[in-house]
């Protein structure tokens, strides 16, 4: 895992809203974000909007979501960030003997965690799958 | 504009400072108490991620936000930061930061606690 080209990178926030669409408008109006992709699946709707660079997710949890969707709170807050690596398995193994705290977010691609010292929801994932801006059909909350 | 910071808020600075710089290879910019907190910067190259750990006994409305540690909020560099303060307000957005203080946090619709810094202010250069 090299530090050049496969630089882990910050590529998603995700924030857990009680109203995506207001929410997303906000985004939209006053900092001109672009909104790219909603869809459910796996117990959430996410809407995703993008500064051009990070992929800025508006997320509401249905019945259904497991733990995943409680593991911030109940209220709304800043759910997770995601760093997009290039190797999901190997960095997750690296972060599993590191300590953290596993999440289970099961139906994914992603691997969900707490950081040693506290911090909110960490989440990794592949290279690319975040990238919303581009339209990419295969992300995930 | 472009979401170019993002705090999270720890209880275990060292180890958490740890965590992102070993295992997750970000690199360190700077770090010091500021107001009522600790902070330490780091980035990925493109985002200026903050460790922020509140001293015991503060009582600032940014020390009060999530109760513990969480992702405690995102930045946004802007040009003016008077004009686009303004314009939050005019949106109904409380301001939670006291005045003069830089950057200037507020409480976007939804909950989500958002801050403006001027220009520059993440500067990702290790110092």
């Amino acid at each position: 895992m090299s530090e050049a080209r496969g630089r882990p990178r910050i590529a998603h926030v995700a924030l857990r809203v009680t109203d995506i669409d207001r929410a997303a408008r906000f985004y939209e109006a006053v900092f001109g974000f672009r909104r790219t992709d909603t869809r459910t699946e796996r117990g959430r709707t996410s809407c995703h909007l993008t500064d051009g660079v990070t992929d800025l997710a508006m997320v509401e949890f249905h019945e259904g979501a497991g733990e995943i969707a409680r593991a911030a709170g109940d209220e709304p807050c800043i759910h997770h960030f995601g760093i997009d690596v290039e190797d999901v398995d190997a960095y997750a193994e690296r972060v599993r003997s590191a300590g953290a705290e596993m999440l289970d977010d099961p139906g994914g691609r992603t691997v969900k965690f707490r950081v040693p010292g506290g911090g909110g929801i960490t989440e990794i994932a592949p290279s690319g799958w975040h990238a919303r801006r581009t339209g990419n059909q295969c992300g995930e909350a | 504009m472009k979401i170019d910071h993002l705090a999270i808020r720890v209880d275990d600075l060292e180890a958490a400072g740890k965590f992102y710089e070993e295992v997750l290879g970000f690199t360190d910019v700077r770090q010091g108490h500021n107001r009522d907190h600790y902070s330490r910067h780091l980035t990925d190259g493109r985002i200026d991620i903050a460790l922020v750990q509140y001293d015991a006994g503060a009582n600032s409305k940014e020390s009060k936000v999530g109760g513990g540690p969480c992702i405690h909020h995102l930045g946004i560099s802007v040009d003016d930061l008077s004009a686009w303060t303004d314009r939050i307000k005019a949106l109904g957005c409380e301001v939670i930061s006291k005045p003069g203080v830089v950057p200037v946090k507020f409480v976007a619709p939804g909950g989500i606690v958002m801050e403006f810094a001027p220009n520059g202010h993440f500067d990702l250069t290790p110092r």
